[in-house]
């Protein structure tokens, strides 16, 4: 293989990404930082909230569900889409309504009390640093096997000096790209996110697609014809081989596990405006049920070229690897980093500014260019804290289950009734969060079920809800 | 039946490629407009 290409395609991404992480400017207050001066196209929101939500598990994770059980999981993904959309509907313009808001803590807390939105800003810094944390793992991986495939390249190309500097230890490879992600959100802030999102979005939304379409056409095997044929034998397989409990357990994670995450919430008010904000999640919504259909598409192409069971991870590379020229390979780890990087930087900015904004300031009355600092230095404390909590991930899919099982109980029942009612009461919110997170994490780690623990932990911080709204409103004690 | 999965598949590709290239055209437009310097005085009317 020619070794020049690769690294020349690699350098030229990695000056466009700096190109445009410089061109959308430093932030200068801490509102720049945080919801970007409220101040965003509905392209870049749209854009924005979708490279944060597809990540490596509805990327790679798909293409492998896609090879395993044909259409299941595009199904079960438009619980996904029905979420964003719901979203859209009903939460995000009332969101953007909201005066002052910088976070889901400062909605909380304009709701019921300073103490609700302190425990909402614990509880999203916590979910944040986890979900950061799997994707450092997911980029050092990424970074790992790109530079032990160049490695490869050149030793065989007869540069071994050259190539013994591309093999380096997976902890080097989780600093790099989380060092990469940290170094442009800390001095950009939510604009500079958004905005290398977007690039990142454009960079996968083109090439992944482009690649399912150039190997229908143009490769022998699988072809058009075939591709037809394995629809219906791996879809209906994959339907005998799931129970109607595990496909239920797997809706609900799907419509509830990530409603509302700190990054997405601080999308909906960084909006220009409410339509902007309820326009930008329906769209990223519809938008959904495509790209997973052109995920589990390349799964299903897969199964004429891929003979055996492999490890579900791997089918896109082998894929690529089977079908498409040599420096498809190194545009593929391109794509797989942009698809990480576009969430890490998205959760070290919401991680960061939940913290400055929900943790530190009820506290401490600060000036604005000292809460931009704290801001920053948050963004660095998360990154060091993500890399350093890669070590507790097994995999990649584990990791999202887990910050999903607990953000789902933990956060929403208070603040979509908050949202909703007229006179929402701290007590029934603090017992709600307090109640959500104890049983999530008790059902997630010390007893597990045989039903997903969001179940019965979303069904108490409900009840915890109704128990401290009907005490308050009746002074029950009192 | 077969054939519109054919059809939505290949449509479904084409939609994500366009909103990866509508995307793409505004952001370059964010990028590349004149934005008015913030340290400047605003240009007053005559």
């Amino acid at each position: 293989m020619n070794t020049t290409l690769p690294v020349v395609v690699v350098i030229v991404y990695v000056l466009l990404l700096t190109l445009v992480a410089l061109r959308a400017r430093a932030a200068r207050e801490f509102k720049d930082f945080s919801i970007a001066g409220r101040s965003l196209p509905l392209a870049l929101v749209f854009g924005s909230l979708a490279a944060t939500y597809i990540g490596p598990a509805f990327s790679i994770g798909f293409v492998g569900k896609g090879f395993s059980s044909g259409f299941l999981f595009w199904g079960i993904g438009l619980a996904y889409a029905a979420q964003n959309i719901l979203v859209g509907i009903f939460i995000a313009p009332r969101l953007r309504a909201l005066e002052g808001c910088h976070t889901l803590g400062d909605a909380v807390g304009q709701k019921y009390d300073r103490t609700c939105q302190i425990l909402a800003g614990v509880i999203s810094v916590g979910v944040c640093v986890g979900l950061a944390a799997v994707m450092a793992k997911a980029g050092g991986d990424v970074i790992k096997n790109l530079c032990a495939n160049l490695a490869v390249a050149m030793g065989s190309a007869g540069h071994e000096m050259l190539g013994n500097l591309f093999d380096f230890p997976q902890w080097s490879a989780v600093v790099i790209v989380v060092g990469i992600t940290a170094l442009y959100t800390t001095f950009g802030g939510l604009k500079t996110s958004v905005v290398t999102d977007a690039f990142h979005f454009a960079v996968f939304a083109v090439l992944l697609p482009a690649t399912l379409i150039w190997i229908l056409l143009f490769h022998p095997n699988p072809g058009i014809t075939t591709f037809t044929k394995e629809v219906a034998n791996t879809t209906s397989a994959g339907l005998s081989s799931t129970s109607i409990v595990q496909i239920i357990g797997l809706l609900t994670a799907f419509l509830l596990g990530e409603t509302l995450i700190p990054p997405y919430a601080n999308r909906a008010l960084a909006s220009k405006t409410t339509a902007v904000s309820r326009n930008g999640f329906m769209l990223a919504g519809f938008f959904s049920i495509a790209w997973f259909a052109v995920m589990i598409a390349l799964g299903i192409t897969a199964r004429t070229v891929i003979f055996g069971e492999p490890n579900e991870d791997d089918v896109l590379f082998l894929l690529i690897e089977a079908t498409m020229p040599k420096l498809a390979y190194t545009v593929l780890f391109i794509v797989l980093l942009s698809v990480i990087m576009s969430s890490l930087d998205s959760l070290l900015n919401a991680g960061a500014v939940v913290f400055t904004q929900d943790i530190v300031k009820p506290f401490v009355k600060l000036s604005d260019n000292i809460t931009l600092n704290i801001g920053r230095c948050a963004t660095i404390i998360i990154a060091i804290i993500a890399c350093a909590g890669t070590i507790t991930v097994k995999s990649i899919v584990s990791g999202l289950l887990v910050c999903y099982t607990i953000w789902a109980p933990a956060v929403l029942p208070a603040l979509i009734i908050g949202l909703w009612i007229k006179r929402p009461h701290p007590l029934a919110g603090i017992l709600s969060m307090g109640v959500g997170t104890i049983v999530a994490v008790v059902f997630k780690f010390v007893y597990p079920l045989n039903v997903p623990a969001i179940l019965p932990a979303l069904a108490a911080g409900l009840l915890a809800y109704a128990l401290g709204h009907w005490m308050e409103k009746t002074k029950f004690g009192a | 039946m077969l054939s519109i999965v054919k059809i939505f598949v290949v449509i479904a590709a084409g939609l994500v490629m366009a909103s990866g290239i509508w995307v793409a055209a505004v952001l370059l437009r964010t990028l590349t407009i004149n934005r008015p310097n913030p340290n400047q005085n605003p240009p007053t009317e005559t």
